[in-house]
């Protein structure tokens, strides 16, 4: 530990990002899916257009299941989660066995919930998984470069996240502050402007800019993100 | 020791929690399979353990003198011990390695010898690993759970703790290192053994890296760290063969080698353990030669004896293997992981005329064994305990002195009967136990 690769160093960043975007996924699909049980078609159009992943489903089951479930679509969870998997596998000599361990619990639950009568409330399982992995990143890696790059990666997806499908002001706010403290941590180049202009954009929306559209704002900012790194 | 039956589903449950897994590619797919672990383990007497230690040793450090006088001086063949046609026509022979002396001298830092134990309670060598031999981390996890699975039995028996490998490994490491760190080279995830390197780079402390992770930068190899410094590297335990090593001075289309990597080694500015050039070692045919290679190299008799092995190769052995087709095992040297080997009984009459036929035309290609009567070893199936073949891989670390790790890897057939125990082909693995005195 210590000594870290370019290609580790990207394995960590998305090893964050992939576990967050089931973490975060998944919780706002519960959402979603709270509102499908009222609403008999398409009510996940909304919700695709706002993750930019092309709506490829006929019915709100169909939904429900190849969102979740198919390992085929590139965009559903259970794909995120094995991209997650795929990265943390390469990386115990880093991470731990321990650490990784609950991925590998959260991958084996995720494709037991897909056989289960009521997957959703299965899914609560994965959730928790998730929460150890995390935890036992905190805990349990001693080297605080790695620990903070998989953070970096976590904070970005987050934030990603947060805008496309329109989280609040302060949720945001709080990410952005963490994001500054753990990039600056991780010794990793980053574009610094990118973060400038990101908190610009923050100060515009928190002002509640007359001449700013917010979702035009929202759309900067995601681009701002998308200028952060360069790997 | 039975206590630890009750536990079995959970600490199977625990090793694939914790990833132990191997892969293997069927219809050229690749697929990760759990390594199915009994708890029943195999004990081993601690004076069985006295001569197993002492035969091993003797084996490996004579295998170890034979790699430097055949990349050497050649004086078992110019002494007529050993046919040159078995040197030289072998695949493991590199002539790219021909005069180099590698750190240290040691070619064989690892190795993996696989025995069995015949009914008579006799131990009998079944081949030398000198390459990758792989499988040591794996009854070094279980052997973690099933002490918190049946503390009481480690607190009964004097078992002799197995947990130590990584550290044997890495004072192996560290005895040949150059000066730099040491690291784990890997193929990458894809690799069937892949658990093993990440795991082993774990708790040894060596870092894990892919070829695009080191560069040879004039005459010394670096790993490159993502702020663009470079750490010299002193070790690297290659998990990769030696065809792929270095696209430079072996397979030209290799994408998982380190080019120039030979170079710098043939200086002896980094340690390749194990060392390039083994497989002429652990070739099948010269696995007969192994007993004669310890009275010539070290003087002494042979404290482990080879499976009564013939060679086609000289006309007595091939009269006799002909003559005798139906009770022996034929295995064909260019093959490993239990795929070329062939029971005569368990072929028609015209498949057997076959392969005689194939034996006569190529006396070099294959050697024949008699069938060594395993001694049965119990394994849990279906609740049930029945008995099963199995072998056990030592695993002989050799750095400032030759050492013999107290347990090894025992793999088991899981169907009656069946001599095939490679997990590969569907076996299991148990612990192995070596009692202290």
């Amino acid at each position: 530990m210590g000594i870290i690769s370019l290609v580790k160093a990207n394995n960590l960043l998305w090893l964050g990002r992939y576990s967050e975007r089931v973490y975060t996924t998944i919780r706002k699909f519960y959402i979603e899916f709270d509102k499908m049980i009222d609403n008999e078609t398409d009510g996940y159009s909304d919700y695709c257009n706002k993750l930019n992943i092309p709506i490829i489903y006929q019915s709100n089951d169909d939904f429900i299941n190849r969102y979740l479930y198919d390992k085929t679509n590139p965009d559903s969870v259970i794909s995120n989660l094995i991209r997650a998997y795929d990265n943390a596998i390469v990386l115990r000599d880093e991470i731990g066995t321990e650490t990784m361990a609950y991925l590998q619990l959260c991958l084996s639950t995720m494709e037991k919930t897909m056989h289960s009568s009521s997957p959703l409330m299965e899914l609560q399982n994965v959730l928790d998984m998730l929460l150890a992995f995390w935890a036992c990143a905190d805990d349990y890696i001693v080297d605080t470069e790695t620990r903070n790059i998989i953070k970096t990666g976590k904070s970005i997806e987050r934030i990603d996240l947060y805008l496309r499908l329109g989280s609040d002001e302060l949720s945001l706010i709080s990410e952005y502050q963490k994001l500054c403290a753990r990039i600056k941590r991780t010794e990793i180049e980053y574009n610094d402007v990118a973060l400038v202009r990101f908190s610009y954009l923050l100060q515009c929306e928190k002002e509640d800019h007359p001449e700013s559209d917010p979702a035009m704002i929202r759309q900067k900012m995601i681009r701002a993100l998308e200028t952060l790194l360069d790997f | 020791m039975f206590d630890l039956l009750d536990h079995t589903e959970s600490i199977n449950r625990l090793l694939a929690r914790y990833g132990v897994k191997f892969g293997i590619y069927k219809d050229g797919k690749f697929k990760e399979q759990l390594f199915p672990f009994d708890p029943i383990p195999r004990i081993i007497t601690p004076e069985e353990f006295e001569e197993l230690e002492a035969g091993l040793r003797q084996r490996v450090d004579a295998l170890n003198l034979f790699l430097g006088d055949i990349y050497g001086d050649k004086k078992i063949l110019k002494d007529g011990i050993i046919p040159e046609d078995f040197i030289f026509s072998s695949p493991g022979y590199l002539k790219q390695c021909e005069g180099i002396m590698p750190p240290k001298g040691i070619y064989s830092h690892i190795s993996g010898i696989d025995l069995v134990q015949a009914k008579d309670k006799s131990w009998y060598i079944l081949e030398d690993n000198l390459r990758v031999p792989s499988g040591a981390s794996y009854p070094m996890i279980a052997r973690n759970l099933c002490r918190r699975a049946a503390p009481e039995i480690f607190r009964k028996h004097k078992i002799l703790d197995n947990r130590n490998y990584a550290q044997l490994l890495k004072e192996t490491m560290d005895y040949s290192n150059t000066g730099g760190i040491n690291v784990i080279l890997t193929p990458g995830r894809y690799n069937a053994a892949y658990f093993e390197h990440s795991y082993l780079a774990e708790k040894s402390g060596a870092v894990l890296a892919m070829n695009s992770d080191l560069v040879v930068k004039g005459d010394y190899l670096y790993y490159k760290d993502f702020h663009g410094k470079d750490q010299k590297v002193g070790a690297v335990y290659r998990r990769i063969s030696d065809d792929y090593l270095d696209p430079m001075t072996f397979r030209e289309e290799s994408l998982i080698g380190v080019p120039h990597i030979m170079d710098i080694y043939r200086k002896g500015n980094v340690a390749i353990i194990n060392a390039p050039g083994n497989g002429i070692a652990d070739d099948k045919g010269i696995y007969y030669f192994v007993p004669k290679m310890i009275e010539y190299y070290l003087h002494e008799t042979p404290i482990l004896k080879n499976a009564p092995t013939y060679l086609p190769f000289y006309d007595d052995d091939f009269n006799y293997v002909i003559e005798n087709f139906d009770k022996l095992v034929i295995k064909d040297v260019a093959e490993a992981g239990g795929y070329g080997v062939v029971f005569g009984s368990a072929l028609s009459q015209e498949e057997r005329e076959e392969f005689k036929e194939t034996v006569r035309r190529e006396r070099r290609r294959f050697i024949a064994q008699e069938v060594i009567d395993f001694l049965d070893i119990d394994i849990m199936d279906n609740n049930e305990i029945v008995p099963r073949k199995a072998d056990l891989r030592a695993f002989v670390l050799s750095g400032k002195e030759t050492k013999i790790w107290a347990s090894g890897l025992t793999r088991f057939s899981r169907v009656p009967d069946s001599f095939i125990v490679n997990s590969s082909q569907g076996g299991g693995f148990k612990d192995t136990w070596v009692l202290s005195r």
